[in-house]
């Protein structure tokens, strides 16, 4: 079509990383290696969970001088130590699924795909984001099936999260 | 679970049908039998995505005697742009911060050896 004016909404990221491709994948796959690194600097980072496989969830907190926000990453395709896929969304403290914290109008799941290669050292990192692709009624058949899929352990997270915080405070 | 059923720019672009149709009725309206022609799915599939582009606000209905005119409202998908721009800022600053990381960690286990 000629004329288009309907950007997709999605986003591509091209970095290289002075770096073995197995470190990089690292930085994402191990609690230890994310957690010294995710969070914008200034802010202080809480993973409260990480599961780092496929259907694997991490929750982690952001406390930006006292602005706090929750997100969690659940992954849905693994591929060592090439791709990651994840759904990315903001959530409230026990880990449900919220809209963002921003003023602006911020899609309520991301999906992002991170593709990695290596060549003489040199890591290139390519991201792909973009909103998912659901219909409301997709989000509701979806929200209705972990309400009760989750009805079960919403006691556990609640659990971790006090666990969690008593540790560290 | 605390997802609500939005209706937002972004359900608008998530579907390809619907992206046509924005891009159709861009530069002149058109009434749905007009727009319908240019899809090979059935019409109420058709009225059912402007119903969509309606609510998430990208679409208006103007009735002209018995023609109804849909016309697209370009200014709601100024959101989108916003949108990527939060998010390229967002992962280029986790980036930095990796790019930090991976220098910090090489550094130390070169000075372990």
């Amino acid at each position: 079509m000629e004329n288009q004016v309907t950007p997709k909404a999605e986003l591509k990221i091209v970095r290289q990383f002075k770096a073995p491709q197995p470190l990089v994948y690292n930085a994402f796959a191990s609690r230890e290696a994310f957690a010294a690194w995710w969070g914008p600097a200034g802010s202080t980072l809480t993973v409260l969970s990480f599961d780092f496989r496929e259907g694997g969830r991490t929750h982690y907190k952001l406390d930006n001088n006292g602005l706090l926000m929750w997100a969690l990453f659940r992954y849905q395709k693994i591929q060592q130590p090439d791709s990651i896929e994840f759904l990315s969304s903001f959530t409230d403290p026990e880990g449900n699924i919220s809209s963002s914290p921003f003023p602006i109008d911020f899609p309520l799941e991301v999906h992002n795909r991170i593709t990695l290669s290596e060549t003489n050292g040199i890591t290139t990192l390519t991201l792909h984001a973009e909103p998912v692709n659901a219909t409301p009624e997709q989000e509701k058949t979806f929200a209705d099936l972990n309400t009760s899929m989750n009805q079960g352990y919403e006691g556990t997270w609640g659990q971790l999260d006090t666990y969690l915080a008593k540790v560290q405070a | 679970m605390s997802i609500e059923a939005r209706r937002d720019v972004f359900q608008a672009i998530a579907d390809p049908t619907r992206r046509q149709i924005i891009n159709l009725i861009a530069y002149q309206s058109m009434n749905l039998n007009a727009i319908a022609e240019n899809f090979s799915i059935s019409r109420p599939a058709v009225s059912q995505h402007i119903k969509i582009l309606m609510e998430c606000g990208m679409v208006m209905v103007r009735q002209e005697g018995r023609e109804r005119y849909c016309e697209a409202r370009l200014d709601a998908l100024k959101e989108v742009s916003t949108w990527v721009d939060q998010y390229r800022q967002f992962w280029n600053t986790q980036f930095d911060s990796l790019d930090h990381y991976l220098n910090q960690i090489q550094n130390n286990n070169q000075s372990d050896q």
